[in-house]
């Protein structure tokens, strides 16, 4: 952890840093939304915590509104801003769009995400800095909330 | 990669006699069953009334008065309660079923029931590691199977759940039809399993859950 990975036998340096061990406990939603202790998901079953009075959809207007119950709104890029936490919504490239992954910026521009029930890790670019085997699909929906300021 | 379903068992008949098969022997010789044996004949026998112990690597087996008498049987070979003990990592050996294996052909089935929940359990993790989805994450092909499986694959579910945390719990709803997780600890995984785990208690499993040395 901690340091740029080199996969074996090809000498290229991947983008990304894990920075967590690997844990079923919670996913990129929650991550991207400061939480580490429950698993984040608007599945219909119930399994999953999802925020009371957002509709248990796998749309992204559903994602926003969850994510807006914690001072989220949409804005229209990824750019870094002083004072300012985003996240990116990530959805799947066929028809119906569903959200598959979401990122949360850091104050250094960098990008953190969950990978499912493995590792967390932190990347610089929202495409293309993922491990093998990440298929998340294309980044929909930015959205933006005044930065905490303890990790300013 | 996915294991393969070993040749779990082997049959032989430690009175070298012609028995058909009446008389013989399930022995479980894969180290990679080597819990097999005990939950198997524990589940048929009856999940409600363990008969099943095992106690410093050694398997202990009860034959319980469900088995019906098989007037077949010689009388030295053929009480009601036997007893078997053998270490149990390297080898399981059941003895005295045979009139249970004579009536009960499934053995073989819940042998290879074991083989295939945990070739279909590595098979959804490794496909699965990096999804947030709880939907994808269930409906993969393997975690279907599985839930397919019905409520047979329970006390598999319940041994996975109690060696690690994991998303069992779409499962465990779809096949019991109940859920015992209040909703202020959807999404919290160790008071989910928890929750199951002493579910799992109150209906009969608990006795396998704690019995199974880790």
């Amino acid at each position: 952890m901690g340091r740029p990975q080199r996969l074996p036998g090809l000498g290229l340096v991947v983008a990304f840093v894990t920075t967590s061990p690997a844990t079923p406990e919670y996913n990129c939603i929650a991550w991207a939304a400061g939480e580490s202790d429950r698993f984040w998901w608007p599945d219909r079953m119930e399994t999953a915590y999802w925020p009371e009075g957002v509709p248990r959809s796998e749309t992204v207007e559903a994602f926003i509104q969850a994510y807006r119950t914690l001072g989220y709104e949409i804005c229209d890029s990824p750019a870094l801003e002083p004072g300012v936490e985003k996240i990116a919504i990530y959805v799947n490239n066929r028809v119906d769009r569903e959200p598959t992954h979401a990122a949360r910026q850091l104050p250094s521009g960098k990008w953190t995400s969950k990978l499912g029930r493995a590792e967390d890790i932190e990347h610089d670019a929202l495409q293309g800095d993922y491990p093998p085997g990440c298929r998340y699909g294309e980044e929909a929906t930015f959205l933006a909330r005044a930065r905490p300021a303890t990790e300013d | 990669m996915v294991s393969q379903v070993p040749e779990a068992i082997t049959t032989r008949d430690p009175t070298q006699r012609d028995t058909g098969g009446a008389y013989g022997w399930a022995t479980n010789d894969s180290p990679d069953l080597r819990w097999v044996s005990a939950r198997a004949v524990a589940e048929l026998l009856s999940p409600s009334e363990p008969c099943t112990t095992i106690v410093d690597g050694y398997v202990t087996l009860e034959l319980s008065d469900w088995l019906s008498p098989d007037t077949s049987t010689p009388e030295s070979e053929g009480s009601q309660k036997d007893t078997c003990s053998a270490p149990s990592r390297t080898l399981v050996t059941v003895g005295g079923l045979n009139r249970w294996w004579k009536a009960e052909p499934t053995l073989n089935c819940t042998f290879h029931f074991q083989g295939r929940f945990d070739a279909l359990t590595q098979e959804w993790k490794r496909d699965t590691r990096a999804s947030s989805s709880i939907t994808e994450i269930a409906m993969h092909p393997a975690y279907q199977q599985i839930i397919g499986m019905g409520k047979q694959a329970l006390p598999f579910i319940f041994r996975e759940l109690q060696e690690e945390p994991d998303h069992w719990f779409w499962a465990l709803k779809a096949i019991t039809g109940e859920d015992p997780v209040p909703p202020a600890a959807r999404g919290r995984l160790s008071a989910m399993r928890q929750a199951w785990l002493e579910w799992a208690g109150r209906n009969g499993y608990q006795a396998w859950v704690s019995s199974w040395p880790l």
